[in-house]
């Protein structure tokens, strides 16, 4: 202990030498550094302290000074002081279970060649699952791995920034009327408390044509609402549904259009709650200085109400683009239980659990860490991002 | 429009309705409109002299009066534009829960005229009628619908109930016990947050294959009853709690337990009661788990609601295997849209009763967590 800190002392104490900029630059650098290594040494040391001889001699001294308990005695104080654990007993086994455990499975059995969930028996280690997933190599007829992650990251950049700017637009407007205002929050906030299966069920009546080729007897109410402006009915959600084709990769877009739609609908309500609340929280002294001012509508729409709801609006981008990532029962409930034709609206989420559904889990573990490493990365950048914009309050 | 007008076959009163409706919004923009022009004109006009300036001269002149009226027109104008906005947009909230309860109670043919009905001719309540008495597909085992949703509320009752349990308790020794470890152990609880649950979800149903738990009411259970965010949102409510309650009950002789118990859970009850409504809301909508490890006689509603409804009774029901709605024109095989609709309001319908009750707890917790972050 004392030899480190004198350690410490040396580099605190030393005369600062001169140096020019840039050699400053990287001995200011390296000593941030070394002294942030010394004081994690010093962190350990001090925990493995009571280890050492010194330390015993030392816990030793002290008990023989405080009141002397027999050995019952000590275990009825350590069960008093410790009773916090039996609380926690419950969920602790649980999650060790049903969280602990499966994490560090997950990250085990992926590097599993051909694991069989049902007999556990496996034939060597190596990065096999990963490399077949993203070559799209499994040989099972399956979801294809590059697919689904278009699918989830176009869906998820398209449908997130919309819905925010639009839930933006709607709070807005109702932040700025004063009558009936709770009627229509309560009737935009209707489809919060939606099962996504069962409206996506509905949302694909909207769209779908219902008869032959020949024959169609309804096209649905968007192609006729389309047909008013002189579209042709398109086939929405059906299996002659356009799509641009890229080498193997499909891009459907009439049925983005139906999930980005849906998404949209089922998302606004909690974003137009948040930014709403928030709007109403904000201190209506800006708004009178403003107005004092002169400050046309406009302006402080941009120079008051933003700024100050700027952490919900990274919020709700963040929180967003975490769901959008984690999309499956919507496109179910949409495009039926193959998500499309021939997994061609696959999700990442839907890919995993094809792949349980096949029998397959060493794939679906790869998958799983796949998405679990796309999903630390964006919250890594979006991290980067908020810190610099959450600076107003 | 006017051919989906006219061509809807509404009953008498409705069309009364919509024609009044019609009629008065025509009016209120008519008045809207005339006065709208009116202030534009009278603000166009001379404004009568105001002190010794005569405000209303020259070009470069301030004119107080037309200021304040043009002011007065762009104040309405907007508000006709931003309720017009709202509008729109509360319509088309509104428009797919009113398209799912007027489809469930239309006929098939009516459902597929080229020309939508936006009422129905007829209301063919035996649609739900078919639903009740039908057996899900046999591809997956088939579940009748009191089967099912008994299922759903035996398990979204105890999931309820035990989960809350450990909740509160966990919460409890976080916010209020001191113990060896307790940051460390809360840290490394709210880390497994940042996880995405499908990593679990594959291990687990390897676990629950291997324990042969599946075809159980456990299974659906167990994995979900400890929810790390819930703990979490107790906690600080908890902490919110002044220290002083807990040494005045300490004071008159309280045990832990009943500190919590009388003290606590009474203050935090609007927090408990979101949680419960939000943890049954989540186990009401669960699909994926009781689909990967339940065969259809053990899985939940929005199992059910996914399997296709056909016009005709299974041979388990007792009213035979002959009945049909239809007469059997849409075969043994096709699923019917109208019937999905009146099993996706058997699944929905409690959803929006319980909004329409609790907004306050429900609005209050989804806001709680977004205040967060």
């Amino acid at each position: 202990m004392e030899e480190n800190n004198a350690n410490v002392g040396a580099i605190a104490g030393a005369p600062p030498k001169k140096h020019n900029k840039f050699v400053q630059f990287f001995v200011d650098r390296g000593l941030r550094i070394k002294g942030w290594f010394v004081d994690k040494y010093t962190a350990i040391k001090d925990f493995f302290y009571v280890f050492t001889k010194a330390g015993r001699a030392e816990k030793k001294a002290r008990m023989a000074e405080g009141p002397q308990l027999s050995r019952g005695e000590r275990f009825r104080r350590g069960l008093k002081t410790q009773s916090g654990w039996l609380f926690v007993l419950p969920a602790l086994l649980l999650m060790a279970v049903f969280t602990f455990y499966p994490i560090i499975a997950a990250f085990i059995n992926s590097f599993k060649q051909g694991y069989s969930d049902m007999t556990g028996k496996f034939n060597g280690w190596g990065v096999d699952n990963f490399v077949r997933v993203l070559n799209g190599d499994t040989g099972t007829g399956g979801a294809s791995f590059v697919q689904c992650l278009v699918n989830t990251l176009l869906l998820t950049f398209i449908s997130v920034p919309l819905s925010t700017l639009l839930a933006l637009l709607i709070a807005v407007a109702l932040n700025s009327i004063k009558r009936i205002q709770k009627a229509y929050q309560t009737i935009l906030f209707l489809p919060y408390l939606t099962n996504a299966l069962a409206m996506g069920a509905v949302f694909a009546t909207f769209f779908k044509i219902i008869g032959t080729s020949s024959n169609t007897e309804t096209v649905g109410l968007v192609n006729i609402v389309l047909g008013w402006f002189g579209v042709k009915p398109i086939d929405w959600v059906g299996l002659t549904s356009p799509h641009w084709q890229l080498g193997s990769l499909s891009i459907p877009w009439a049925k983005y259009i139906v999930a980005i739609i849906y998404e949209v609908w089922s998302g606004l309500p909690f974003k137009i709650l948040i930014l709403f609340s928030a709007m109403q929280s904000i201190n209506k002294q800006y708004y009178d200085a403003a107005k004092v001012d002169g400050a046309s509508r406009w302006t402080t729409l941009w120079k008051i109400t933003a700024p100050m709801i700027m952490p919900q609006i990274s919020y709700l981008l963040v929180t967003g683009i975490m769901g959008g990532m984690k999309q499956y029962s919507a496109i179910i409930g949409l495009f039926g239980d193959t998500m499309g034709q021939d997994y061609d609206m696959g999700t990442m989420v839907g890919y995993l659990y094809n792949y349980i559904e096949l029998g397959q889990t060493g794939y679906a573990f790869a998958g799983s860490l796949i998405l679990f490493i796309i999903i630390m990365i964006i919250t890594f950048f979006n991290n980067k991002i908020t810190k610099k914009r959450t600076t107003y309050r | 429009m006017s051919d989906l007008l006219l061509s809807s076959g509404a009953g008498g009163w409705v069309v009364a309705l919509m024609v009044i409706l019609v009629i008065a919004g025509i009016i209120a923009s008519i008045i809207l409109i005339v006065k709208l022009f009116r202030m534009v004109r009278e603000s166009k006009m001379p404004a009568a002299k105001v002190g010794v300036w005569d405000l209303s001269a020259g070009d470069s002149g301030f004119d107080a009066e037309r200021e304040k009226r043009m002011e007065r027109v762009r104040h309405i104008t907007k508000n006709v534009l931003v309720y017009l906005f709202l509008t729109i947009c509360a319509v088309l909230a509104f428009l797919p829960f009113y398209w799912m309860i007027i489809s469930s109670v239309k006929t098939e043919t009516e459902f597929r005229e080229s020309v939508p009905t936006f009422f129905p001719h007829t209301f063919q309540w035996k649609n739900y009628w078919m639903i009740f008495h039908q057996t899900t597909s046999t591809a997956r085992g088939g579940a009748t619908f009191q089967q099912i949703l008994i299922n759903t509320l035996v398990v979204g009752l105890l999931s309820t109930l035990l989960g809350l349990v450990v909740i509160v308790i966990t919460a409890y020794a976080f916010a209020r016990m001191d113990f060896k470890g307790k940051n460390a152990l809360f840290g490394l609880m709210l880390a497994t947050m940042m996880i995405p649950g499908e990593l679990f979800t594959i291990s687990n149903y390897i676990t629950v294959s291997q324990l042969q738990m599946k075809n159980s009411y456990t299974v659906l259970i167990l994995p979900f009853l400890v929810s790390v965010y819930y703990i979490y949102l107790l906690r600080n409510n908890f902490m919110q709690i002044p220290n002083s309650l807990y040494q005045a009950a300490k004071v008159d002789g309280l045990s832990d337990m009943g500190y919590l118990l009388k003290v606590m859970i009474p203050l935090t009850a609007p927090t408990l009661i979101s949680i419960t409504l939000l943890r049954f809301i989540g186990t009401w909508n669960s699909y994926i788990w009781p689909r990967l490890v339940n065969t259809a006689p053990w899985q939940m509603i929005t199992n059910w609601v996914t399997g296709g409804f056909v016009d005709r009774l299974q041979p388990t029901s007792p009213w035979g295997t002959d009945w049909t709605l239809y007469g059997g024109i849409y075969g043994n095989s096709m699923s019917l849209d109208t019937l999905k609709m009146a099993a996706v309001c058997m699944v929905s319908l409690p959803l929006l009763i319980l909004f329409i009750f609790c907004r306050r707890y429900i609005m209050r917790g989804v806001s709680k967590s977004g205040t967060k972050g």
